[in-house]
Parts: structure tokens; sequence; C-alpha cells
């Protein structure tokens, strides 16, 4: 159903002696929002920029659509389009000259095209502006609409939260969404904002001191992490007392308040059990919700403690 | 290619958004108005300023006679009481005259027991009066008008007539002593055939008379004297009075181009002549060149009567002043080419910033994952600033020109280019000897553009590229004159700054012998390919951090 847009297999890279990239290999697929997560230093700009073509690739290999990035620059290029770091754009030119700065450089964007580009990052009213009156979102925007203005398959976005307000990222969200579930984008997100991915992403790869430690789908990280249990949370009036009740289940207790306690059950049905006993004994049940464990947890868990740095 | 367009309209963009190169274009434009304004104001202001008013000078000159008495003091008493009775104009040829005549005068009543040395002093005291005197005072005025280089040519004039006058005096038949009795008649007799042709404004006489002592002058050689009475000659038979070269608001009727041209013609005789009577080895050969050159075509243009000439640039004629009509318009025109430089340093600040600039905006990171060969972006870029640096050429020339043709008029458009091949004048158009020159000067421009550009993609710095581009620009030309020059340093022809002014190799005034264009054009495409691999390198391979 959905091909495989971005190969990336092997690829290390040198920076002076230091390993910085050290044999990484992951592919995204048309359709997907695939995360790049991992914190400052850990190689993300630096596999983007080889993904992209600005820096040099010292071992391995980058296919977009099939074509070599390093051999076949042009064709792989047409395929791809993104944001390196900072949207930056000509201050002096207006929106729209420097969208067709872009447009001059890539085949089979039309005018009409470009309209339409402008009204999805909604840039209209203002893209007759000079750039540099431009808040940072609107050079967000604008640098989106150069990265799908040609149509690619490829987006791939290097931090494109840093310096957005809530609105904004919700926006961003929502667009990048529609640009992978609607019209089969592959795109390629990176971030240290682990809430961020996990409301964005479909599959996440982590890298942590240029190896990618794990590549899963959101959802398989979490039940991975949390060892195909889940964890739901009781409100009851007397915590103690109840989870005194339920110890002759199966069952993990990770968390005790005067309000409330965790309990990491197998299986959903379990609950509906659970619920009955206590309200058996006279206990008064006030919500039984399920809990999802943010990623950050499961990154916690996976890099060992590295993910202190997080922020 | 249609992408390759692509790249090139958005280099063009880029560099015409910027508010910077907006200003340089109005900068380029008001620099070729400023230059003609204040050229064509200072033709306007050529106010006779003179700091004594002449007979005020005179007076003093008689009371400093009377306190001092110095030997001859009678003498020159009694000249400047002639002056005083006279009133000459400044330019007038008389005035040169009496000075020559008292001078023969003094010869003439000197004491028979006094030294050589003695006898010089009178000569030695003329001498500073000499450029005190009213040919002197031409000379504030002279620097006032655009003619100002012309100033020195009229004072050298008025030496050059004095020539001999002087060789005759203290070179004089009789060096061990006090002037003969022969010497004395003889001085007598010119003082008195002067002072004549003075009183009768026969200024033809005069030079009947100068051509007699040059025939009598035993130290000049035959071609010296033939090309001095052949200027004489083309005086009396011409109508052309030895008035001075004099700028003043009626200068128009005396100062004809003949007269002019003819003292710089006996100018350039009398340099060649100094210079021809040292020993061979002595000899400056690029001067006696350069002099014989101009003598031919100063020659050439009395004889078939051309008022109005270009003439290749020569550095030994240019200091002695003008060739061309005062402020005819390839006057004006040739000379402001040396605004040059300005615009230069505005193509270096284009060419400096065409690569840093991106780098230093950040904008190289959309700009190079588009689906175009980092290559093509380079040469596109590369293509866009030497274009737009012909392009400022191009505005400023022909800006120039309007504005030179506006205030001193399009009339010597039409002027012929005089230069000498073998022993024959050749002519060809002004037009296309001053287009050709200012093209063969672009290529230096077109030069420092791509070491600016190869800079730019080196460092990456837009501030290191334009300042070390400017820097090298505006002192690697004198550096390089500097090494070959003062200190002999032959590998300095090797330097691109030796190589890049084709026009001063074409006229042979490089401190290099046996410089040839080709060479030089060989040359610079070595710096020129350095250059390229150099921006190559540091575009195309180097990775974008």
């Amino acid at each position: 159903m959905s091909e495989t847009i971005l190969q990336v297999s092997q690829v290390s890279k040198m920076m002076g002696k230091r390993l910085i990239i050290d044999n990484i290999s992951f592919e995204t697929y048309s359709g997907e929002v695939f995360g790049f997560l991992g914190p400052n230093g850990a190689g993300k700009t630096t596999t983007i920029k080889m993904i992209l073509g600005l820096l040099a690739i010292d071992a391995g290999n980058v296919e977009i659509c099939g074509f070599n990035v390093a051999k076949r620059f042009e064709k792989a290029m047409a395929q791809a389009g993104g944001i390196v770091e900072n949207p930056e754009t000509y201050p002096y030119l207006s929106g729209m000259q420097n969208l067709l700065q872009y447009k001059r450089m890539r085949s089979g964007v039309t005018k009409n095209r470009i309209r339409e580009v402008v009204n999805i990052v909604g840039l209209e009213n203002r893209i007759h502006e000079k750039v540099k009156k431009y808040s940072l979102g609107m050079r967000q925007r604008l640098g989106l609409a150069q990265a799908i203005m040609h149509n690619p398959k490829l987006l791939v976005l290097d931090e494109p939260t840093n310096g957005l307000d809530p609105a904004g990222i919700r926006e961003l969200r929502d667009i990048l969404k529609r640009l992978a579930h609607e019209e089969g984008i592959a795109v390629l997100v990176s971030s240290h904002l682990l809430s961020e991915m996990e409301l964005m992403c479909d599959r996440v790869g982590i890298i942590s001191n240029g190896r990618i430690i794990g590549v899963k789908s959101t959802k398989e990280l979490m039940e991975q992490a949390s060892g195909g249990r889940k964890t739901f949370r009781f409100t009851v009036n007397d915590p103690n007392r109840a989870v005194a009740l339920l110890s002759d289940m199966e069952l993990t207790v990770t968390n005790i308040t005067p309000e409330n306690f965790d309990l990491a059950v197998a299986d959903d049905t379990m609950v509906g059990t659970i619920n009955a006993r206590l309200i058996n004994a006279g206990i008064i049940l006030l919500g039984a919700a399920p809990i999802e464990r943010s990623l950050e947890d499961v990154f916690i868990e996976i890099t060992g403690g590295g993910g202190n740095q997080i922020a | 290619m249609r992408k390759m367009w692509g790249l090139i309209t958005n280099e063009y963009i880029k560099i015409f958004s910027r508010i910077s190169t907006i200003i340089m274009l109005i900068a380029i434009i008001g620099l070729a108005v400023g230059y003609n304004g204040l050229m064509y104001l200072s033709g306007q202001a050529t106010v006779y300023n003179s700091f004594y008013e002449p007979t005020d000078y005179y007076r003093e000159q008689i009371q400093f006679e009377q306190q001092n008495k110095q030997p001859g003091w009678e003498t020159r008493i009694e000249m400047y009481t002639f002056l005083l009775d006279n009133t000459f104009t400044d330019n007038d040829w008389r005035g040169g005259a009496v000075y020559e005549a008292y001078a023969l005068k003094e010869i003439a009543n000197a004491p028979s027991i006094d030294t050589p040395e003695e006898t010089d002093t009178p000569d030695g005291t003329d001498a500073p009066d000499g450029t005190d005197t009213p040919d002197g005072t031409d000379t504030p005025d002279g620097t006032d008008t655009p003619d100002g280089t012309d100033a020195p040519g009229g004072t050298d004039a008025s030496d050059g007539t004095d020539t001999p006058d002087e060789t005759g005096t203290p070179d004089g038949t009789d060096p061990d002593g006090a002037p003969g009795a022969k010497e004395r008649t003889e001085a007598q007799a010119g003082f008195d055939t002067i002072i004549t042709a003075v009183k009768n404004d026969d200024w033809k006489g005069y030079l009947n008379y100068q051509i007699a002592q040059m025939n009598a002058d035993e130290d000049m050689t035959q071609e010296e004297k033939d090309l001095k009475s052949w200027i004489i000659q083309y005086r009396i038979s011409h109508d052309i009075r030895p008035d001075y070269l004099l700028y003043s608001q009626d200068d128009k009727p005396r100062d004809n181009w003949q007269n002019k041209t003819l003292f710089r013609l006996e100018n350039c005789v009398s340099m060649l002549n100094s210079e021809l009577r040292l020993p061979y080895a002595d000899r400056d050969h690029k001067k006696v060149a350069a002099l014989n050159e101009a003598v031919l075509i100063d020659k050439h243009r009395l004889v078939n009567d051309i008022p109005v000439a270009t003439q290749p640039d020569n550095p030994e004629i240019d200091q002695m002043g003008a060739t061309f009509a005062n402020n005819s318009f390839w006057s004006i025109f040739t000379t402001s080419a040396r605004a040059i430089s300005f615009v230069s340093v505005l193509i270096i600040i284009v060419a400096g910033s065409a690569i840093a600039s991106e780098f230093s905006g950040g904008t190289v990171k959309f700009l190079l994952i588009n689906p175009v060969k980092r290559w093509k972006i380079l040469v596109a870029k590369y293509i866009s600033v030497l274009s737009v640096a012909l392009l400022m050429l191009l505005v400023f020339y022909v800006f120039n020109a309007l504005l030179t043709g506006l205030f001193f008029g399009f009339g010597d458009i039409g002027a012929p280019h005089l230069y000498v091949s073998g022993d024959t004048i050749q002519s060809t158009s002004s037009f296309v000897f001053v287009a050709w020159k200012y093209l063969l000067g672009s290529i230096d421009l077109l030069t420092m553009a791509t070491l600016a550009f190869a800079i730019s993609s080196l460092t990456r710095s837009s501030a290191l590229s334009i300042g070390l581009g400017v820097f090298l620009t505006l002192s690697g030309k004198g550096a390089t004159l500097f090494l070959g020059e003062s200190f002999k340093i032959d590998w300095a022809r090797y330097l691109i700054f030796a190589n890049t002014n084709l026009n001063s190799i074409m006229t042979r005034t490089t401190p290099f012998l046996g410089q040839t264009v080709s060479f030089a054009l060989m040359v610079i495409a070595v710096y020129v390919l350095v250059f390229w691999i150099t921006a190559w390198d540091g575009f195309v391979r180097r990775d974008v951090k």
C-alpha cells in the first residue's frame, strides 16, 4: 500500500576525526509522518542535511524515491522539499518574490500552484510584503510553502515547531497530518519536543549520540515500553483500602496518592472485575481511566536515563 | 538551459533588490554628474588671480636692488623701470623678451675683473625671479583651470624661449674669466635687437634673432636646431605670436591650438635633447621613445591642421599638458575614466557578497536543496556578477559620455586618434580607440571581481571578501609597481597586478621590460583559473554547516 520514499542505509558522517553519525538506517513511507526524535546534539540536523544534500555523506546511501542523493542529486531533490534549521529566505524580497525564486529552480510549478500553497499555509494576505516584516511563524509558513510548492513526495522539516506559539504548532500539525494522510506525502519531522512528536507522528525514530536506537510506530513503541500492559488510574475515596482489597489479583500497583492509585493490567476486561469488587466492598469509585504513557517515559526507558537531557 | 536562465534571473533579482546596489548605481551616476559638473564649473571659474600687481612687483624689485646693490643692479633697475613704463599683459612675449634682453645687457656691462661665479650671480638671482615674474604668476591661474596641466607647460615654454640666452651666458665663450670684448659686443647687439623688437612689437624680428642665435650655438645638435627652427618658422609663416599660454576669460583668441601645440612641441624638443645629450647608457629610453612619438604627432597635427586628436596614453607627455583643445569632449571624457577605480570598488562589493551573503543570511540552505546542481548555481552567480560589472561600467561610460557632451559639447567626437607605427603617423577614430581602451580596462575590473568572488566563496564572509578585495585592488598595483620599480624584483611580473593594466602594457609604461599583452593575458587566464578553482571548491565541494 504505502511505498518507501526515503531510504537511509548505513549512513555515517565524520566531523573532523569524530564520528557524529554512526551507521544509521531507517526509511519513511508515503502517507506517514515520521518523527526524528532525539536530544540536542544527537545528530538530527546533520542527518537531515545529508538527506537534503547539504552535507557530503561519508559512508552509506540516501535514496529519495530510489534516486541516490549523492549521485543523482537533481532527480532526488525534485522529489524532496524541506526546511533546515531556521526558515531563512531573502528578507529584502517579498514572500511572493521568494517563492518565485524557488519556482525558477524547479520544474512544473505553475503560478496557480503557488497561489494554492500560499492558501494552504495561510499567507494570502501578507504574501506581497517584504519578508523582513514577517514574524517567525510567518517565515516558517513561507518556508513550508517553499517546501511543498513542487509537490514533493518527501517533506523534511527540521524542528518545525521551534519558535511557534501553541496555536501555530497546532496549525502546523494539522497541515502536516493532512499532507501525509490525504496527499500521501512522506513527512519527516525532527524534534526534541516529545509531546509534539506524540501528537504528530505515526512513527518515531529515536536517535541518540549519532545512532538510531529504535524505530517503531508511536503506538508500538509505547506498548513495548509498558510490557504489553495498560495502566488505569482509579480515583476512589480510600486508595489504601482499595489496594489492599485487590492484593490477591495479579496486578501491579504503581502509584498511590490520597485520591487515587494506578494499576497496570494485562487485559482491559479486568477493569470491569476490579470495578465490581471495589463497589461491592463499599468503596466509592469516582472514576477509572486509562493512562497513556508519554513518549518521554518510553524514551527514558529506552535510552536508559540518557533522556534526562530532553526538555 | 531554461533553468540556467532562471538561475541567472534569480541572481539579478537578488542583486537589484538590495538597497545597496541601487545606492551604488546612483553613486555611479552621481560620480559622472559630479565629475563633469566640477570640470565645467572649474572651467568657468578661470578668474585670473595674481598675487602681485606686476607694477607693485617691479617697484619692490627696484627697491630691493637699490638696497642690496648686487653686481649688475643698475642694469636690473633699468629693466624694471622699462617694464614699469611699458605694461605688458602677463602672457605677452615681450615680457619674457625684456628679461632676456637685460640679461644680455648685464653681460655687456659686466666688469672685466669679475670671476665667472660672480658674473653668474645675476643669472642666479634672475632664475628665481623668473618664476616670480609675470610668467610665474601664470601658474596659480593655470592650476585653477582645467587646463592646469598646461601651466607647467607654459612656464616651461618661457624657459624654452630663454634657452639660447641661458646657454649663451653662463656657458659663454669664455668660461675662465669675464666676458671677452667680442662677447660684450655680441651681447650688446643682442640687447639692441631684442629691445627694438619689443618696442615695435616685432615678434617676427625677435624670432629671427632667436634663429640666428641658435644657429650660432655650437652646443646644439643639428637635429635640435632643425626642430626648433621648424617651430619658429611655423610661427612666422602661420602668423602665430609666441605669447605664453594664458588661461583667462579672454584666452580664446590667443590660446589657439597651434600656439599650445607649438609650446608643447618646443618642450618636447628640449626634453628630448637634454636626454640625448646624456651618454647612451644613462638615457631614459622609454622617455626618448615617448618624446620622439609626441614630436612626430605634434608636427603632423600642425602640418595637417588637426586641432583635436587623441593620442596613446603617455605619462611622459601628459604631465606637460593636454593634447586636446581646452575642455573638449575627449579631454574630459578620457580623464574621467580615472573614476573607474571607484566603479571597481562597487563591483567588488557585488562580487564579494554574491556567495557570502547566502551563507551569512542562512538562505544557502534553501538555495542548495533545490533540484539544481551546485556548480550550475555557481556559474549563474559568476555570470550575473560579471554582467552586472559590465553593466555598471556601461552605465558609467554612457552617463559620463552624455554628460560630457552636455557640458562641453559633442564637437570633437569625430576627432582622429593619432599614433606612430614604425616611422609613420597612423590615424584612426578616437571613438574606436577610447572604446578599445575601456574594454581593455574592464578586463582589470573583471579580474578583480573574480578575485572577490573567489574570496567570497572561500571565506563565506561578505565583510572579509569585500574588505580584502578592495584592499588588494587599491594597493596591489602600487605594491607591484614598487616591487618592480624600486626593488627591481623581476618575478613580480608574474603577480596578477602587474598584468591587469593592459593599457599600460600596450603603451609600454610598466616597470617590467618586454612585457607583452599576450603574456599578460596568459597570466590573467592562469590567475582566473586559480580563482575559479577556489570558488568551486568553496561552493560546490564543501559542506554547508
